[in-house]
């Protein structure tokens, strides 16, 4: 947020520590998206290319930038395989929820049981601290339904906690 | 715990789950390094398209003309092919016909349909 606009375009310097503040956040982002570390990684990295190719913009843009990059990387790899139902609909069966949770608390296993669309504007609120205008732009959904979809995924998310036997007094 | 607390407990463990995500990363500097070279071979590719595109222009152009110029002097090149007469003008034609076929051979070369 600290950087200014600039005319030219961004030097290796400047790319490469951008690249270590945000890839290890961007690359949890792919692999909860994808469920695929492989994915996360090819996916990364021509988001990261595009975003060099790209002509210079400010910090927060950038950031943005990325992350709408990488997810309509991920978005049109899905569209391919015709998996473009799973993005806003399928969600997970929760009947297993209690056969494959483990007894310690795993985040990531709730992840595992939300749609894509639900991973990612819990990832985007809470992790990236995202506002609801930067989500929608980044996700393409209007700033009033990811109101709704943050708060629907949160109360699901928090649903799937509880069956798993997670009590936040016990914590 | 009220949901003011559960809410809080949630984003920590959002956080946490986010943190502990430690990925090898690739190398920062092959990537830049990678995405200079893209760069390069888009520019070069959109330096070239013109030429390309002239290219096969020539080529379509040149291939309708020798198909043209033998169609219309066919009668003359035919005693020449078959052997029987020889005319002053079937020589010509004939070599002619070879060297714009290497003509159009030559501009073809190398493929332009090269994918990278």
């Amino acid at each position: 947020m600290t950087e200014t606009a600039r005319d030219e375009p961004a030097s290796q310097a400047e790319f490469e520590a951008f690249y270590l503040r945000t890839a290890r956040v961007l690359h949890g982002y792919l692999c909860r998206l994808s469920g695929d570390p492989a994915t996360a990684d090819e996916v990364l990295q021509e988001a990261f290319i595009r975003m060099i190719h790209a002509a210079a913009m400010e910090e927060a843009h950038r950031k943005a930038y990325l992350y709408a990059t990488a997810t309509n990387i991920l978005r049109d790899r899905w569209r391919k395989q015709k998996r473009e139902r799973e993005w806003s609909e399928l969600s997970q069966p929760e009947t297993s929820v209690h056969q494959n949770f483990s007894l310690s608390l795993d985040m990531a296993a709730v992840f595992d049981r939300l749609s894509a669309q639900e991973r990612a504007v819990l990832w985007l609120a809470h992790v990236e601290e995202m506002s609801h205008r930067e989500i929608g732009a980044i996700l393409n959904v209007k700033e009033k339904s990811v109101r709704v979809i943050v708060f629907r995924a949160r109360e699901k998310a928090k649903e799937l906690l509880e069956r798993a036997g997670f009590r936040g007094s016990h914590e | 715990m009220n949901n003011n607390d559960d809410d809080v407990q949630f984003d920590s463990l959002i956080k946490k789950m986010a943190h502990d995500h430690q990925p090898q990363l690739p190398n920062s500097g092959i990537l830049w390094w990678r995405a200079q070279i893209l760069k390069r071979q888009a520019d070069k590719e959109r330096i070239e398209r013109p030429l390309v595109i002239m290219r096969l222009v020539a080529v379509t152009a040149g291939a309708v003309i020798l198909f043209g110029f033998l169609m219309s002097n066919w009668r003359q090149a035919q005693p020449a092919a078959n052997g029987s007469h020889v005319s002053f003008l079937a020589p010509l034609l004939v070599f002619s016909a070879i060297g714009c076929a290497l003509l159009l051979v030559l501009l073809a070369w190398p493929p332009v349909s090269k994918k990278n």
